[in-house]
C-alpha cells in the first residue's frame, strides 16, 4: 500500500506550518524525512493520522489506497487509524499507559479492531513481542511499561503499533530518547520490520546519520516545504539543493545531525 | 598540576524498600589544569553521580576526590569551605539552572563574591560568554535553554574556578548550539588555566573538545586515553560497541551494530567483569574476577 | 513579557479579566472602603440607640434596627473596620509564622523538620472549629484572644504546603549551584528558596481569608470573640438569632460575611489560575 501526499498545506490558529507538501512512500520502503525545529516534519506525521490540534485547517491531499484521509469522516478515520495506519512517538516513558499490563495494551487494539478472542490475541500479543524480541513474552506479556527499561519499552511500543497489522508506520523520533547503542538494536528492528513485513514507513528524525542507516528515500524540509527528495545515498553525498548542502556541512565531525526544537 | 584526583571512589545510593545500589563502585580519573576531560557513558553508568560527588553533592561512600589538594567534603548546611568553591558545576537543565527571581546579572555578582573579585562587573562576564552586557538587568524567563546555559556557564567562571565541571550541559539544547557551548566551555576553562570535567552521552561532540576520554559502564571506568587513540582504536569491547553503535550518515545505509542484551541492575551487578554478559570476546578469567587496572579495564589488555 | 517579581511572568491581564475575578475584586475594594470611609458613610452613630426598635428596612435605615435601636447599616459599616482589618492581619501572621516554621522544616530537614510538622499534626488531629473555641474560651472572651485562637488553628497549614514547597525547590539546580558558591543555609533560604515558594502561599492565603473572617465571626457568633456593644459581623448575626422574625437584623451582617468571603474566594481562584502555568495557558488560548 502507498502512501501519498500531494501539496499538504496545514495552518495552525493563522500560522502556516505546511506550504504544500509533496511525499510518497511505498510499501516496503522507508522514507526518512529531516529537518529542522520548525520545518514541519512532524506536523506532516500527524496530518496523516488526523492527530493535528484542534483548529486546524488543511488542504491537498493524503491518499492511502485510493482514499482521501483528509477528506474522511471522523468514524471512518477512527477505523483507519490503528488498523492502517499506527505511529509510534518519540518518548517511550509517555507513549505507553502506566497502568494497564503490556498485553492488555497489545490485545486492546486488536480485539477492538481485529475482533479476534481473547485466547487468540493473546497468542498473537505474544508473537508480537517475540517479533520485537523481547525475552521471555510469556511473562513480559503480564508486566507493567515501567517495569521495562526505555529500548524495551520503545519496542513494546512498535509492538502494540504493529497490533492491527498496519500497512503504513509514522516512527517520529522514535530514538532520540534512547542510548546510542539502544538506538542501534530498534534501528535495526525498524529495518527487519519494514523488510518482513512489507510496511510503508515514515521516519521521521532530526539525525542524518539514522536517516543514512535505515532510510531509502530522503526528504528534507525547510519552513513547510520539501526543498529536496531522492534516493538515500544521493541526497545525503551528493546533495542538490543549497540547504541540504549547508546542513551536511554544518555540523561537528562527521556525526551529521540536523538542529533539532529545544527540549 | 593536576586539579582533581578521584581515587577508587564509590557512591552509594539507597532507596528505601530496595537494595543498596553502587551507582559509582570504584572510579579513579585525574584532570589536569587546563585539560579536558570527557567522560562518556550511557544512562544509568553512573557518570552523572560521579559528577556531583565531586562537588560534595552526593558523599563517598569509599575511596577519595581531591580538588586543588583539598579533598571534597560533602555540602552540608554549612557554608562551603572556602577552597572547596574552586570547584563549579554547570548543570543540565538549562531551565532549572537559574533562579526565577533574581535578575541574571545579580546572580553572576554571586559568583564574583565568592571569588572576592571586585574588579570584573557581570557584563564583563557575559561579554566573555558570548551574551550582550545589557542582559544583566533581564530575568532568565527572557532567554532562551541556549542563553541560560551561557548565563549559567558564566556565573561558574566568575567564580574563579581551579575546576570546571559539566553534568550534560549540552543535552537539552539545539544540536547546532550544542557544539558552540561546548567549544565556550572548553576555550573558557582552558583560558583561565582550570580544569573541565565534562560529562556526556554524546561521544560525537565529546569528540570535539575533550583532550583525553573516560568511557564508564555500570559505575565503572573501563578505558581511559587521548581521544584521538580512543576513537581511531578503541580498546575495550563496550568502547567498541558504543562508537560501533553511531550511525554515520555516509549514504550508504549500514545499520549500526547492536550491542545485544540489557545493561544489568546496578544493585545486582554481574559477577566478575561487569561487562562479561554482553562481551562478544568473553573469556573464563571475565566471569570470575574484576579487571581493576586501568587503562583498559579487560582481561585482554591487561598491562605487564 | 511583565516583568518579574512574585507573580512571575503570568499574563495577567488576560486572567484578571475573568468575570469572577473583576467581580470579586470590585467587591473586596468596595468593602475596603466603607471600611476605611465608614465615619464618613454610616448615616448614624453605631452605638447610638436612638431609633425605632426592630423597625423593618425602610427610609432612613435602610437595612432597618435592631432591639436597641441601633441602625444596622451603620454597624454593618463599621463593622467592616472590625472585621476586615482583623481578619487580613490574621491572614498575615499566619502565614509569617506557618510559612517560616515550614521553611525551616523543609530546608533544615531531621529533627527541626520532625518536630515542627509533629506539633503541626498535633493541631490538625482536632477540628478547627472546636479547638478555636476551646482556646478562645481558654483565653477569655475577647476579640484579640479571637484572633489568638484562630492563628493557632491556622498556622499548621501554611507549615505544611511550605515544607512541601521548600523540599521541592531545594533540590533544584539554581539552588545547589548557589551552596556550590558557598552561601549559607540562611542565604540560600533567603534568596533562592522563599521567593520561589511564595506563588502557591499567596493563593492559599487570599483564599483562607474568607476561612479566617468565618472563623472570626463564627467565634463572636459564640460569644467567645468581640464584646458588646461593638459592631462586629458575627456578634450581630447571634443577636438576631433572638429575634429571628425581625429577618433583617441577623441577614444583614450575614450578608456581609457572605459577600466578603466569596471576593476573596473568586480573587484566589483567579490568582491560582494566573499563576499555575497550565491554566494560565488555557486562559490565554481561550482569548485569542
Amino acid at each position: 500500500m502507498t502512501l501519498t501526499i500531494s501539496g499538504l498545506k496545514v495552518s495552525i490558529r493563522e500560522a502556516e506550518i505546511l506550504r504544500g507538501v509533496d511525499l510518497t512512500v511505498s510499501a516496503g520502503h522507508v522514507h526518512g524525512l529531516a529537518g529542522e525545529s520548525g520545518s514541519g516534519k512532524t506536523v506532516t506525521g500527524l496530518a496523516v493520522l488526523g492527530l493535528l490540534p484542534h483548529g486546524s485547517r488543511t488542504a491537498g491531499t493524503i491518499d492511502l489506497a485510493g482514499r482521501d484521509l483528509l477528506a474522511m469522516p471522523a468514524k471512518q478515520l477512527n477505523a483507519v487509524r490503528g488498523a492502517e495506519i499506527a505511529m509510534v512517538f518519540q518518548d517511550p516513558a509517555t507513549s505507553l499507559h502506566p497502568m494497564v499490563t503490556v498485553g492488555v495494551q497489545l490485545t486492546e487494539h486488536m480485539r477492538h479492531h481485529i475482533g479476534v478472542g481473547r485466547k487468540e490475541a493473546r497468542e498473537r500479543a505474544l508473537g508480537l513481542l517475540a517479533k520485537v524480541r523481547i525475552p521471555s513474552p510469556e511473562t513480559a506479556v503480564d508486566r507493567y511499561p515501567h517495569q521495562f527499561s526505555g529500548g524495551m519499552r520503545q519496542r513494546i511500543a512498535i509492538a502494540v503499533a504493529l497490533a492491527c497489522e498496519p500497512k503504513v508506520l509514522i516512527a517520529d523520533e522514535p530514538t532520540t530518547a534512547l542510548d546510542v547503542t539502544v538506538q542501534a538494536g530498534i534501528l535495526r528492528l525498524l529495518r527487519g520490520l519494514c523488510d518482513d513485513l512489507g510496511l510503508a514507513v515514515l521516519l521521521v528524525t532530526h539525525d542524518l546519520g539514522v536517516m543514512s542507516a535505515v532510510a531509502d528515500e530522503v526528504s528534507v524540509m525547510k519552513d513547510g516545504l520539501v526543498v529536496e527528495t531522492g534516493p538515500r545515498g544521493q541526497v545525503l553525498t551528493e546533495p542538490r539543493h543549497a540547504y541540504t548542502r549547508a546542513l551536511l556541512e554544518s555540523l561537528p565531525g562527521d556525526d551529521h545531525k540536523l538542529p533539532q526544537e529545544e527540549r | 598540576m593536576t586539579l582533581l584526583t578521584i581515587d577508587d571512589l564509590v557512591v552509594e545510593h539507597r532507596t528505601p524498600g530496595r537494595p543498596l545500589v553502587r551507582a559509582v563502585a570504584g572510579a579513579s580519573l585525574t584532570v589536569a589544569a587546563g585539560e579536558v576531560v570527557g567522560l562518556v557513558g550511557e544512562s544509568g553508568c553512573g557518570k552523572s553521580t560521579l559528577a556531583r560527588a565531586v562537588c560534595g553533592l552526593h558523599p563517598a561512600a569509599a575511596g577519595t576526590i581531591t580538588v586543588g589538594g583539598h579533598p571534597v567534603t560533602s555540602l552540608g548546611l554549612r557554608s562551603r569551605h572556602r577552597a572547596l568553591t574552586g570547584a563549579q558545576m554547570v548543570f543540565q537543565d538549562p531551565y532549572a539552572s537559574l533562579n526565577p527571581r533574581r535578575r541574571v546579572g545579580a546572580q553572576i555578582a554571586d559568583g564574583l563574591r565568592t571569588a572576592d573579585d571586585r574588579t570584573t562587573a557581570p557584563e564583563d562576564l557575559l561579554e566573555r560568554v558570548g551574551l550582550p552586557r545589557d542582559f544583566a538587568e533581564r530575568f532568565p524567563h527572557e532567554f532562551s535553554g541556549g542563553q541560560r546555559q551561557r548565563i549559567a556557564i558564566a556565573r561558574a567562571l566568575a567564580a574563579r574556578p581551579s575546576l570546571l565541571i559539566g553534568d550534560e550541559p549540552i543535552s537539552a539544547l539545539d544540536a547546532s548550539a550544542q557544539a558552540h557551548v561546548a567549544r565556550l566551555m572548553r576555550d573558557l576553562a582552558v583560558e583561565s588555566g582550570a580544569g573541565l570535567l565534562f560529562i556526556s552521552h554524546d561521544l560525537s561532540v565529546v569528540r570535539l573538545i575533550a583532550d583525553r576520554i573516560a568511557v564508564m559502564y555500570l559505575g565503572k571506568i573501563v578505558e581511559t586515553g587521548p581521544t584521538a587513540e580512543v576513537w581511531a582504536d578503541p580498546k575495550h569491547p563496550y568502547t567498541r560497541a558504543l562508537l560501533g553503535a553511531i550511525p554515520i550518515p555516509d549514504g550508504r545505509g549500514v545499520l549500526p551494530t547492536e550491542l545485544p542484551g540489557d545493561v544489568p541492575d546496578p544493585a545486582d551487578p554481574p559477577s566478575g567483569c561487569r561487562f562479561h554478559p554482553r562481551c562478544p570476546l568473553v573469556m573464563d578469567v571475565c566471569l570470575d574476577r574484576e579487571p581493576e587496572f586501568g587503562p583498559v579495564a579487560c582481561w585482554l589488555h591487561k598491562p605487564a | 513579557m511583565k516583568g518579574s517579581g512574585i507573580l512571575g511572568r503570568t499574563r495577567l491581564p488576560e486572567a484578571w479579566r475573568q468575570p469572577l475575578a473583576v467581580a470579586g475584586g470590585v467587591i473586596a475594594l468596595a468593602w475596603i472602603v466603607i471600611a476605611v470611609a465608614a465615619p464618613l458613610l454610616a448615616p448614624h452613630d453605631p452605638l447610638a440607640q436612638d431609633l425605632p426598635r426592630l423597625a423593618p428596612p425602610g427610609a432612613g435605615h435602610w437595612f432597618g434596627t435592631d432591639q436597641l435601636g441601633r441602625d444596622i447599616l451603620s454597624r454593618i459599616m463599621y463593622g467592616a473596620r472590625v472585621s476586615i482589618p482583623l481578619t487580613l492581619l490574621l491572614v498575615v501572621l499566619s502565614v509569617l509564622i506557618g510559612g517560616l516554621l515550614g521553611a525551616a522544616a523543609g530546608y533544615f530537614g531531621r529533627w527541626v523538620g520532625e518536630t515542627i510538622m509533629r506539633v503541626a499534626d498535633l493541631v490538625f488531629a482536632f477540628p478547627t472549629v472546636i479547638l478555636a473555641m476551646v482556646v478562645a474560651a481558654a483565653l477569655g472572651a475577647s476579640l484579640t484572644n479571637a484572633v489568638l485562637a484562630v492563628l493557632v488553628v491556622a498556622w499548621p497549614s501554611y507549615a505544611r504546603v511550605t515544607r512541601g514547597l521548600v523540599l521541592g525547590v531545594r533540590e533544584r539546580e539554581f539552588v545547589l549551584s548557589g551552596r556550590l558558591l558557598g552561601f549559607s543555609a540562611w542565604r540560600s533560604l533567603r534568596v533562592d528558596v522563599l521567593p520561589n515558594v511564595t506563588g502557591p502561599i499567596l493563593v492559599l492565603a487570599t483564599l483562607d481569608i474568607g476561612t479566617a473572617l468565618l472563623l472570626l465571626s463564627g467565634l463572636s457568633f459564640l460569644g467567645l470573640g468581640a464584646k458588646p456593644p461593638s459592631p462586629e459581623w458575627g456578634a450581630m448575626v447571634a443577636s438576631g438569632v433572638d429575634v429571628f422574625d425581625s429577618w433583617w437584623v441577623a441577614t444583614f451582617p450575614g450578608l456581609a460575611i457572605l459577600t466578603v468571603v466569596l471576593a476573596f474566594n473568586f480573587l484566589g481562584d483567579s490568582l491560582r489560575d494566573a499563576l499555575d502555568p497550565r491554566t494560565a495557558r488555557a486562559i490565554k488560548e481561550r482569548a485569542l
